[in-house]
């Protein structure tokens, strides 16, 4: 199954660089132009796409198919999202409370306990902050 | 000699001194935890070096470099878990010895031979890499992009099961690297209008993303709390300083080993997790007792941790003189190397021998300094093996999100650590390697210039690339790299 998701994911993705190289120059004859290399690994992406998804069904066939390993969907769906969101909020609000609200859900979320979680976000964010804040002089906000 | 000294001059500051003990502290610690790669070390303390002058921000990530892979060895040989890849083989007879209530004389074996093999490959980077870079210099387009073609191939038949699925990542890498301007005539391409990635996508947030974020999503998701706790019980580590007389003993085989490391790790792709392996399995040929490996054999122990960090000189040679990365760890090297305005390759050994010089005798301090500190840290390390795998989930991705950021100041940089971090966890999942992407991105410029200047320079004909000797040799190697790693899995 996991064969098949990525050949067809790669598979459109090589359809993509094709109608994207064809919006540029060839070049001439002698001189190749900046689609040329474009071109060229889209036809490649979509040869290999073909022969995983030719791969991928005949493993189905034969029921040897790759089985994607079992794990917490859920909770890496949630830390996903909540990195997703402080990524979002770069810049707004402020630095060392979006930090630590992050840090304190992840260990959360990874049912690490409230107090350990606490004091561990905390001191990373503080940390974190007199790091790259104050030694570093980054532009945090 | 004026480069030598020059070179020598630049390590030896104090203060890149203190940042290469940093560096080692640091790997130690990284190392020593299990599910810390050596490359994740280096993709998240890259930015962190940003504010220091070449000479000590190389110095750190060298440190880290060299002590992340002897520490892995730690925990292979008290858990049974390697700390990083590179320990694998460690596990075999390490933890055996620590069965046995050898725990100490273990880890003074992998203290002493991951030295004996760090200092023996560096000698490999002196002896080969001037000769190699000088015959580099005769390379013209048509050979360059062979040489990506090898790189990428060759790192494809050693990544993960499939071979189409590495292909179509190192071709998805290369699909990255055309993001921004033509190379040839400077157009845009693929840039959906914004100015960030007119310079095309930077590969150090990439390399974060993929190493650091990813990873840390992909842990989240398969972690199992008994995975971890189940062997974590440590007793007394006994006696840790081997004796002369059983240095002496496993000498033959760290030799041995040692040479295997090298070829390993200059063969661009293959890192020192397979030199580990090749080693342990084929130094059994001259060991004095080879029916004792696997149950706790001195010999075999040495074996793993020589090959594992002489493969550090192997993977630098042909990082340093080709501008080809080793492995993964050397290709987020390259990274660095770029960053502080050094382009690996011929050009670098000619114009710049003083930083190549610099280099490796950071390189050679940096086997001391987790030689001297290593009996004690191996002692006090244990202890780190307790600390909440959440915390340390935090910890890199934080690092990880406001080192990226803090390179350009960009928000920008922080998206595609998170994209490339959430591309990296799928691709993981569905067991697709990610060392060809992160090469990839870095060969592709090299590729797609070279490979156009050769057809311009032959009026078209693609038939360049395989008149010309070196570059022919180049494909034909590539192909055979690929056709025999196929073969090889069939048969297995």
């Amino acid at each position: 199954m996991a064969d098949l998701i990525f050949s067809l994911t790669t598979l459109c993705f090589s359809i993509y660089l094709f109608v994207g190289s064809s919006k540029l120059p060839k070049g001439v004859s002698n001189i190749p132009g900046p689609g040329f290399f474009p071109n060229l690994l889209a036809w490649v992406i979509l040869f290999l796409s073909c022969a995983l998804l030719l791969n991928g069904v005949w493993k189905i066939i034969k029921r040897k198919g790759q089985r994607i390993i079992r794990g917490r969907w859920k909770r890496t769906l949630l830390i996903i999202i909540g990195t997703f969101v402080y990524v979002l909020l770069w810049g707004k609000g402020n630095f060392f409370i979006n930090t630590w609200l992050l840090l304190l859900f992840i260990q959360l979320t990874t049912k690490s306990k409230w107090y350990y979680a606490l004091i561990g976000s905390t001191i990373l964010s503080l940390s974190v902050y007199l790091l790259f804040g104050k030694i570093f002089h980054v532009m945090l906000f | 000699m004026q480069q030598f000294i020059q070179g020598m001059s630049q390590a030896l500051e104090p203060q890149a001194i203190l940042y290469l003990f940093v560096g080692t502290v640091s790997g130690l610690v990284i190392g020593t935890l299990p599910g810390l790669t050596a490359t994740m070390a280096i993709a998240i303390l890259t930015p962190l070096t940003f504010w220091l002058s070449p000479n000590e921000g190389l110095a750190m990530l060298v440190g880290v470099w060299n002590s992340a892979i002897f520490s892995g060895g730690i925990s292979a040989i008290l858990i049974n878990t390697p700390g990083t890849p590179a320990s694998i083989a460690s596990t075999f007879d390490g933890y055996s010895l620590t069965r046995k209530g050898l725990a100490g004389l273990a880890l003074g074996i992998n203290v002493v031979f991951s030295a004996v093999g760090g200092i023996l490959g560096i000698l490999a980077l002196i002896l080969v890499g001037f000769p190699l870079a000088r015959f580099a210099l005769s390379f013209g387009p048509a050979e360059y992009f062979s040489l990506a073609i090898f790189g990428l191939s060759t790192m494809v038949a050693v990544s993960g099961k499939s071979i189409i699925k590495g292909m179509l990542a190192g071709f998805l890498g290369f699909s990255i690297s055309i993001i921004g301007l033509d190379p040839i005539f400077g157009s845009e391409r693929f840039t959906f209008g914004r100015m960030e990635l007119l310079s095309g996508v930077s590969f150090i947030p990439v390399m974060i993303g993929l190493f650091g974020v990813g990873e840390v999503f992909y842990q989240i998701y398969a972690f199992t709390h008994s995975e971890i706790t189940s062997e974590k019980t440590v007793g007394q580590l006994g006696r840790v300083v081997p004796t002369f007389k059983e240095i002496k003993g496993m000498m033959p085989v760290s030799l041995f080993s040692s040479v295997i490391g090298i070829i390993i790790g200059a063969i661009p792709g293959a890192g020192a997790d397979i030199a580990g392996l090749v080693a342990w399995d084929q130094s059994r040929r001259i060991a004095k007792k080879p029916d004792e490996y696997g149950k706790g054999s001195l010999e075999g122990l040495a074996a793993s941790t020589t090959a594992n960090n002489a493969c550090l000189g192997g993977a630098l040679t042909t990082m340093m003189s080709l501008g080809i990365p080793g492995d993964a760890v050397t290709a987020v090297l390259i990274g660095a190397f770029i960053m502080y305005g050094v382009q690996p390759g011929p050009i670098m050994f000619r114009d710049r021998a003083d930083f190549v010089y610099m280099i490796v005798i950071l390189m050679v301090l940096a086997n001391i300094a987790f030689l001297s500190v290593g009996f004690l840290a191996s002692k006090i390390l244990t202890k780190f093996l307790s600390l909440s795998q959440s915390f340390i989930w935090t910890t890199i991705i934080i690092l990880s999100l406001v080192g990226a950021y803090a390179i350009n100041n960009s928000p920008f940089d922080l998206f595609i650590v998170f994209v490339a971090g959430t591309l990296g966890f799928v691709l993981r999942l569905i067991d697709v390697p990610l060392g060809p992407i992160v090469l990839a991105l870095i060969l592709g410029p090299m590729a797609e210039a070279n490979m156009r200047r050769a057809l311009i320079l032959s009026r078209g004909s693609a038939f360049v690339f395989f008149t010309r000797p070196i570059s022919l040799v180049l494909l034909i190697l590539s192909v055979v790299s690929i056709l025999g790693s196929l073969i090889r899995k069939k048969k297995t």
